[in-house]
């Protein structure tokens, strides 16, 4: 199924400036997976080197974040959309 | 005073009421003088160093005339210049953990504009331990996030960002309309909350592209695991 991912404007010099991606995924964690690969300059900037992705990054799923549903392992419906949302200070 | 459900004690309230904002840059100089329009009686604003070129796309309270001198002059002079009954408690530095319990403990709320992370999380630690609430607003290029803090009741800064990102640095692309937009969001939560209408982004937080114009209001949680407020019921 087809799910749409939000990258944030710091991050979008890692994905041809393009602010959605488009994946087939059926959960959060392969949904990222699909997006890394599409685009391996994202890795280490969404995930740490366990894999994780990183604290200072919240991923919501609508309006949900996905540590508070199950995690990577939050399943995707069609049309979903995945937004990346990272920690900002620009004051 | 039209508003219906603010009011003429609102307005007494906003008059009551003291307001920390640090810094008063493209977002805070904006909450500053949004505040300053609306009434609030108090501020106290923290801001270090001296008017620079580069301050003069976003940062409304800084000058042409008065480059090379303190910012927190030019920031007075101009919120004395709307709002001549304002009291301002002008502060030429920046906030830091040396600083920031003595200069919470002087008002009833705080915002949250600073543009390093240690003063952020300095901010939330104060905000939490003093029991303050804590508008928090930040953006970056033309996207902003907004959300308001009430400790041991919404998640605080450290639940939603337990780290800060290794990469960030104090120069940051910046349109003064996206700064200015999401500051005077963060007035209008901090209005709500002091004469206690409407409904703040408890538990909520705003985020927006204006590249795009897409606006989510997403649910946020606190965190049991959260270093800076998990200990308050």
């Amino acid at each position: 199924m087809t799910v749409r991912i939000r990258i944030p404007a710091n991050l979008r010099q890692f994905s041809g400036g393009q602010a959605v991606v488009e994946t087939q995924s059926q959960n959060v964690g392969a949904a990222i997976e699909s997006l890394v690969e599409q685009w391996p300059g994202l890795r280490d900037k969404i995930l740490d080197s366990e894999g994780q992705i990183h604290s200072f990054l919240n991923v919501f799923v609508g309006h949900r974040d996905i540590r508070d549903l199950n995690g990577v392992a939050t399943a995707l419906a069609s049309n979903d959309e995945l937004l990346v949302v990272p920690a900002l200070a620009g004051g | 005073m039209l508003v219906t459900d603010f009011g003429e004690s609102g307005q007494e309230k906003l008059k009551n009421a003291s307001v920390m904002i640090s810094r008063a840059g493209g977002v805070g100089g904006l909450v500053a003088y949004q505040l300053a329009a609306a009434g609030v009686g108090h501020l106290l604003i923290a801001h270090a160093g001296n008017v620079k070129p580069s301050d003069l796309n976003r940062q409304l309270l800084m000058t042409h005339d008065w480059l090379g001198k303190p910012r927190i002059e030019s920031i007075t002079r101009r919120l004395n210049e709307l709002n001549p009954r304002l009291k301002i408690s002008a502060i030429p530095d920046n906030v830091s953990l040396q600083n920031v319990g003595e200069l919470v403990s002087q008002v009833d709320l705080i915002v949250d504009c600073a543009p390093l992370f240690s003063e952020r999380f300095a901010m939330n630690a104060a905000a939490i331990e003093q029991n303050k609430p804590m508008v928090e607003c930040a953006m970056y290029e033309l996207e902003a996030q907004l959300t308001t803090i009430v400790p041991g009741k919404t998640p605080c800064l450290r639940c939603l960002y337990p780290t800060e990102p290794p990469n960030w640095t104090r120069r940051f692309p910046v349109f003064g309309a996206v700064s200015g937009s999401v500051a005077c969001l963060a007035a209008m939560e901090v209005i709500k909350l002091v004469a206690g209408f409407g409904q703040p982004l408890l538990g909520r937080m705003l985020r927006y592209d204006l590249r795009d114009m897409s606006f989510h209001v997403l649910d946020i949680c606190r965190k049991r695991s959260c270093a800076a407020c998990s200990h308050i019921e």
